[in-house]
């Protein structure tokens, strides 16, 4: 039994993917233009981000801008290439999936 | 026989179509591109055309167009939520550089022109077109951007 080549158990979750997708087009994005983009509530990205930094994907970075604490993500190296594997690796699927239909 | 967590096609084909639509909304997302582009023109037109200006004020205008780039970056980051490399790879890269070249060959055509020929006011008319072509610019880095994030993965 063999994984699919790429493919990233931790980016196997649909939130997750997509905010790194997000992620890869931009040195940081903040929380709340993730969470508007994706539609998911405050504590679900909160759960998935926090994921993905233990994972080492992404880096949070807390900073005070207009006396209000925001929170950005920006996608670390290690998150890069994991994102661009997994993708890829979904591609050939979907791939797979076109050609059966 | 794939990983027990792996995706079959038709769930991969969905989580793709998923994550397209996510960067598709956030490309159509509010980028300020309306008041930020005229606003980075102004200050870029304003620090090639402080060349004109009495020889002591000279660098007093330099550093107001400096800051006033500094803000606008900050304003604009609080703002939309986004903070872009100018220098990112991907076809953006290709306007940045042919404008970082453009300007600064502006920049030191109006010192030439004041300090070597004694043309003081040259630098006024470069300012301007420097402004206008830095809008431009700015624009078009911003919709270069929204179709690169746009476009399918």
């Amino acid at each position: 039994m063999s994984a699919i080549p790429g493919y990233d158990a931790v980016l196997n979750a649909p939130v997750r993917l997509q905010v790194c997708a997000l992620l890869i087009e931009a040195e940081e994005v903040e929380f709340a233009r993730i969470r508007e983009a994706i539609g998911i509530s405050e504590s679900v990205l909160s759960k998935h981000a926090a994921q993905l930094d233990a994972a080492g994907y992404v880096r949070l970075r807390k900073a005070s801008m207009g006396g209000r604490q925001r929170t950005w993500l920006g996608l670390t190296t290690a998150g890069k290439q994991a994102f661009r594997t997994h993708v890829a690796a979904l591609t050939r699927l979907a791939v797979m999936a076109e050609a059966a239909e | 026989m794939p990983h027990p967590d792996s995706p079959d096609p038709a769930s991969a084909a969905l989580a793709l179509a998923a994550t397209n639509r996510a960067r598709s909304r956030m490309a159509a997302g509010d980028l300020g591109t309306s008041w930020y582009a005229p606003l980075y023109g102004l200050a870029t037109g304003a620090l090639i055309a402080s060349y004109a200006l009495p020889e002591h004020l000279i660098s007093i205008g330099v550093a107001v167009s400096i800051l006033g780039m500094a803000l606008l970056f900050r304003t604009w980051k609080r703002r939309t939520g986004l903070s872009v490399n100018g220098y990112r790879a991907g076809r953006t890269r290709r306007t940045v550089v042919a404008f970082a070249v453009l300007m600064l060959g502006m920049l030191i055509a109006g010192v030439v022109l004041r300090f070597r020929l004694g043309i003081v006011w040259a630098p006024l008319p470069l300012g301007v077109v420097g402004g206008v072509v830095a809008t431009l610019a700015s624009r078009r880095f911003d919709r270069i951007w929204r179709e690169e994030l746009a476009a399918p993965l």
